[in-house]
């Protein structure tokens, strides 16, 4: 009934304690969203960087790794037979990987080479799934087929822009005096981006110019396929071997570095071109079930084949382990910032609802209520009070985050600021249970805290001086 | 009156008075956190390399290729830097190329400059790298006998680091504190002996990431292929002649220094220039635009374009941006919770006073005085809130200002992947200072309303009736 | 034996400069089962000695025995306790807890004392029922009287089980009829059951009812009669 006593004192003053509940709600639901965003954003980054980027493991020839010089393979077949019987194990894939200078007839960019049989690597990469235009190495052709990401495709110039029929079609519908003004740009084409862009300043009123160039030219842009790029590199007896390459598939990831750097050509057509011995590879990239279980199996291959570096994410990228961790701090500090300035708040609170109840109070302790209830009960009121918020304030979140958890909540103005390191701008957000069992503790330890300097003051009252009524 | 009143209940005023100082205290600190990291960004990227204002040919901000140079008036710099404001100008041709070291390739970007114009633009000369920790310690000292266990294994998670000056190096030992014997050992065998390019040289400088990677020193050779004007491949050798550390990480990766004259004839480009880069003694937005506006109107004629890096380098601006408006986000959520604070102490004040209130009325009070007395015991707690935030946040800045927190281990090599320096930098006094102050009046005079309403709503008979 | 015993107690406030006496060298005893009225003029000590019968204050001088216990044996949170278990208290006002029942607040007492749920509901509704208040175990003190108020102070404190119930100044709230209605269960309870009550009051119709009349003077005992 104690217990009962202390809930019943909070809501003696509905407005003073509704305050209060409001405050810590709002503050919450603020801070918890703070939370789930870092975390959905971080947790993408991981899932985006294993699934296109590193995968679960990576196998080397160790010299490999110091330089990544082009003769220090190893033999694909012992250890390709270790991994089909590897429990844990989803796909894997042997690949090449050599830098090399890619030149098309507009521009030159710098790329890394990745020479991959395309059923294996659709088992391990999220690549295949991604592409915008085209397909993955699929199909026999005389010139090698080579796979880009869009990033590199546009500094490559392998961009054309077009304004179709379509295209204007839409953009009419969306501002009819856009419409009538580019009528006479329809079905032309544009070699560069800039070239569309004067052409549209010619005939757009400044207005529209102004609002509307960025996405009519990204709209109109299209990429060519069948496009041909040279690529350059170095052989492992040194030389600078160049072979040619037909572009006949586009990705796109949301990590525009990503995208820059890295191209898919066939691993036949890389041993090829770049004179290497088929039976070897630079590196075996492996899937698992799952992040724990990886860690677990590069341990025992690295045991089974102590020649070659094993290495897990982590152990590539301890970076985006990191993040995770960094996140999930940063978001509670965000929480404990919060959780303090509403302490201040509820101390007032409370110590005014002490005060008021003086006599109550005194009267209490001479008929025999000892110090530590007097405490305790102070003390369930003040939780009680924060709790009620935090509870409100996690409905309200968890609500909110539901909502958008499906969606995705949209930075879609800073997307290339984001994408430039690696951070899709459509974020979901996300909460465990574990971050919302601390919440709940750190919510309780506020209350707590908040009640120590209310509930001294109660014990400093003198029971015979309370009850004085002269 | 209001301050008799403030006195009265010490402990309500100094609880509601430490709420707003932790929130102005927070808020200054934070923002001046934000504010000088976004500083220590643009100052290392934009001064270091971008340069605030670009003079470029129209279509090279979409296609920054050898096609789009443009022909070098000699006297362009001259007239560029007698606009006020501009601090240097330096003229570069840009290039993509293929450097390769024995059996390793990778892409650089190749900087033609003038060597006396870059110095006055961003000062390279700083970052010469006089200590680089060799790799193989055995190799190059065959005294490892002299070193402790610990401090090879220092040594080893340093190797190839380059450092500008020997008290950086030093540093790589704060955890663990070596003798100045061994210290001295290992400066001697990591001493570089590298220099900036000069106007005549035949030589490059290569950036120290960059160095580390192809394994290369000074007095090695360094093989390049690139494009040149109009499809010409281009390639040759050039000995290394210095190593710079460039503070960016990813610019450390891939920088290539050569005189402008060689860069021009390896590339077929002669006398063509990539683009200008001028940079400015103040950078704030007003300025920049004033100058841009300056810089464009002595061009007019040459049918350049003049460019801001905030026009040419969206990333960068949306990386800012983004980091800002959250910032500013977090903030409104601590004021508003601040707020509620606030508010409800008000309520409780108003609540106890009525009867006060009451008979001051009835006494012959006008009722607004009566609020304005309520209004400015508020604003006393608040400005004395803000100035305690300010007393103890200003020192901090300040000191944190001239001495940036650096950072050490994983969370450094955390933000070096991302591209950004180690360091927690923060911004001196400035105007975010008073908004926060601001912020606060602002937020105490929205509390007010209630009381004030309240007050003039005074029925006097009721607020005597206990 | 005497249920109370006051031996040579005096009571000294040294407040910076002005030394006030409120009792002098007082000493007297009282058994169990007597009703005792301590009177005397407003400052002559009577809500002082009331204070530390009830253990709420301590002697300068001498002591006091409550049962086999002398009250400065005991110390902090087992004084609190004795109190607890010993001895019963009414006040002038605010003897309950606004946001408990009657029931709850005759309740609250014992589950201090550590008695358990069923009991307590049982003895609640018990100790109501004897101050005639048993249908009102689940109103609160707002929806009672002020008469009704003191009655439910005093199940309560009926609760507890002390070997005697002290009562400040219980009437000086109350309009006529309540204070007699008072006063007339707190007699019947005191002859049928044998409680033992002390009050301290310038009330006199307490007075008229008491057995035992102590009248105090400038912190001294005047006059200590039976009538």
């Amino acid at each position: 009934m104690l217990v009962s006593l202390s809930w019943r004192n909070v809501w003696r003053n509905p407005t003073r304690s509704m305050v209060v509940v409001v405050a810590v709600a709002l503050g919450l639901w603020g801070g918890v969203t703070a939370m789930a965003l870092i975390n959905g954003w971080v947790k993408q980054r991981i899932a985006d960087s294993i699934q296109n980027e590193i995968s679960h493991i990576q196998i080397h020839n160790p010299d490999f790794l110091l330089n990544e010089e082009v003769d220090k393979t190893f033999n694909f077949d012992s250890v390709a037979a270790t991994l089909d019987s590897t429990k844990g194990v989803i796909g894997f894939s042997g690949r090449l990987k050599v830098f090399a200078m890619a030149q098309t007839d507009r521009a030159n960019s710098g790329l890394v080479v990745l020479g991959v049989k395309p059923t294996s690597e659709r088992s391990i990469s999220g690549i295949p799934n991604k592409l915008i235009l085209g397909s993955f190495l699929e199909g026999d052709f005389k010139t090698p087929s080579i796979v880009l990401g869009k990033k590199a495709a546009e500094e490559l110039k392998l961009v054309n822009y077009e304004l179709t029929d379509s295209i204007a079609q839409k953009l009419s519908a969306m501002e009819p005096r856009l419409g009538e003004q580019i009528q006479t740009l329809v079905g032309r084409r544009y070699r560069t981006r800039s070239n569309l862009i004067n052409a549209l300043k010619a005939e757009l009123e400044p207005a529209l110019f102004n609002h509307y160039s960025e996405t009519i030219t990204d709209s109109c842009a299209s990429f060519r396929l069948n496009g041909p790029v040279v690529l350059t590199f170095q052989t492992p007896y040194g030389e600078l071997h160049s072979a040619m390459f037909r572009v006949r598939g586009i990705y796109r990831t949301s990590n525009t570095a990503f995208d820059a750097r890295m191209a898919y050509v066939n691993f036949d057509n890389l041993a090829l071109a770049a004179n290497i011995n088929p039976s070897q590879v630079h590196e075996v990239a492996i899937l698992c079930n799952g992040n724990t279980d990886a860690v677990n199996v590069a341990k025992t291959l690295s045991a089974t084949h102590q020649n070659l570096k094993v290495r897990s994410w982590d152990e590539i990228s301890p970076e985006i382990a990191l993040y995770a961790a960094f996140g999930d701090f940063m978001g509670m500090i965000y929480v404990v910032i919060i959780l303090f300035a509403l302490a201040f708040g509820i101390i007032n609170t409370m110590m005014m609802s002490v005060l008021e109840r003086y006599r109550e109070f005194g009267m209490l302790m001479a008929i025999g209520m000892n110090r530590l209830r007097v405490f305790s009960m102070i003390m369930m009121e003040s939780v009680f009070l924060t709790l009620t918020g935090g509870v409100a304030g996690i409905v309200l979140s968890t609500g909110f985050i539901k909502i958008f958890a499906r969606t995705g909540i949209d930075f879609g103005m800073w997307a290339e600021g984001f994408e430039a390191i690696g951070y899709s701008s459509v974020v979901y957000p996300e909460i465990t249970t574990s971050n919302y069992v601390l919440i709940t503790v750190l919510v309780v330890a506020t209350g707590i805290l908040a009640s120590l300097w209310p509930a001294r003051r109660a014990l400093k009252l003198n029971p015979m001086q309370a009850l004085r009524v002269e | 009156m209001a301050q008799r009143n403030l006195w009265r209940n010490k402990r309500r005023t100094a609880i509601t008075i430490s709420s707003i100082f932790f929130a102005v205290l927070f808020a200054v600190v934070m923002r001046s956190f934000q504010l000088g990291s976004y500083s220590l960004m643009i100052r290392n990227a934009i001064e270091q390399y971008y340069g605030y204002i670009r003079v470029q040919h129209p279509d090279f901000a979409d296609d920054p290729s050898l096609e789009n140079t443009f022909e070098f008036d000699g006297s362009l710099p001259e007239k560029i830097s007698k606009v006020p404001n501009v601090k240097a100008v330096t003229a570069r041709l840009e290039t993509f190329a293929l450097a390769s070291s024995v059996n390793i390739t990778k892409g650089v970007l190749v900087l033609g400059i003038n060597p006396e114009a870059e110095k006055q633009f961003s000062n390279p000369e700083q970052f010469i790298v006089r200590y680089t920790i060799p790799k193989m310690l055995a190799d190059s000292s065959g005294m490892e006998h002299i070193f402790t266990d610990e401090v090879k294994r220092i040594l080893g998670a340093h190797a190839g680091e380059s450092f500008t000056d020997s008290a950086k190096l030093a540093r790589i030992f704060d955890d663990q504190p070596v003798d100045a014997v061994q210290l001295n050992q290992i400066l001697n065998m990591s001493r570089v002996n590298g220099r900036f390019i000069t106007s005549n040289d035949s030589g490059v400088v290569i950036s120290s990431r960059l160095a580390n990677f192809l394994n290369i020193q000074v007095g090695d050779s360094l093989v390049m292929l690139s494009q040149g004007y109009q499809g010409a491949s281009a390639a040759g050798i050039y000995p290394v002649v210095g190593i710079v550390r460039i503070p960016n990480p990813e610019l450390d990766n891939r920088m290539v220094y050569m005189p402008l004259q060689v860069a021009q004839s390896v590339s077929n480009a002669h006398n063509l220039l990539s683009y200008m880069a001028v940079n400015l003694y103040d950078a704030s937005d007003e300025a920049l635009m004033v100058t841009t506006d300056s810089v464009r109107k002595v061009l007019a004629h040459t049918g350049l374009d003049v460019k801001t890096w905030q026009d040419l380098n969206r990333v960068l601006v949306q990386q800012i941006e983004s980091d800002n408006q959250s910032g500013k986000a977090f903030l409104f959520l601590l004021y508003f919770v601040v707020f509620f604070g606030i508010f409800g102490t008000v309520i409780m004040m108003v609540h106890e006073r009525m009867h006060e209130f009451g008979v001051l009325v009835a006494v012959g009070m006008q009722k607004i005085k009566l609020a304005i007395t309520v209004l400015l015991e508020m604003l006393i707690m608040a400005l004395i809130g803000v100035a305690l935030g300010y007393l103890v946040g200003l020192p901090i800045i300040h000191y944190y200002h001239v001495h940036p927190i650096r950072l050490t281990g994983e969370m450094a090599k955390m933000m070096m992947d991302m591209g950004f320096e180690p360091l927690m930098p923060m911004a001196p006094f400035d105007a975010y200072v008073i908004w926060q102050g601001v912020s606060v009046v602002f937020m105490v005079l929205l509390v007010c309303i209630y009381p004030t309403r309240k007050i003039l709503k005074l029925n006097t008979v009721t607020a005597i009736k206990r | 034996m005497a249920i109370i015993e006051v031996v040579n107690v005096d009571k000294i406030y040294n407040d910076s400069e002005v030394k006030v006496t409120a009792l002098s060298n007082i000493n007297l005893t009282i058994e169990k089962g007597e009703f005792t009225a301590i009177v005397g003029p407003s400052g002559s000590g009577k809500t002082t000695l009331l204070n530390l019968l009830g253990g709420l204050d301590s002697p300068t001088n001498g002591k006091i025995r409550v049962g086999d216990v002398w009250l400065n044996e005991l110390k902090g949170s087992k004084l609190i306790d004795f109190r607890l278990r010993n001895i019963g208290f009414v006040f002038q006002s605010y003897n309950l807890i606004p946001v408990l029942t009657a029931g709850e607040n005759v309740e609250l007492i014992m589950q201090l004392q550590g008695v358990p749920a069923k009991l307590r509901k049982q003895v609640a509704a018990d100790m109501l029922g004897k101050v005639g208040l048993a249908d009102r175990f689940a109103s609160r003190p707002a929806k009672l009287s002020g008469g009704q108020q003191q009655r439910v102070a005093v199940a309560r404190a009926l609760a507890s089980k002390p070997q005697f119930i002290l009562a400040d100044e219980p009437t000086a709230n109350l309009d006529g009829k309540s204070a007699e209605n008072l006063l007339q269960i707190m007699e019947h309870l005191n002859q049928t059951e044998g409680v033992t009550f002390i009050f301290s009051t310038h009330d006199q119709r307490v007075v008229n009812r008491a057995r035992r009349v102590i009248l105090l003077e400038d912190g001294k005992v005047k006059s200590d009669t039976l009538q």
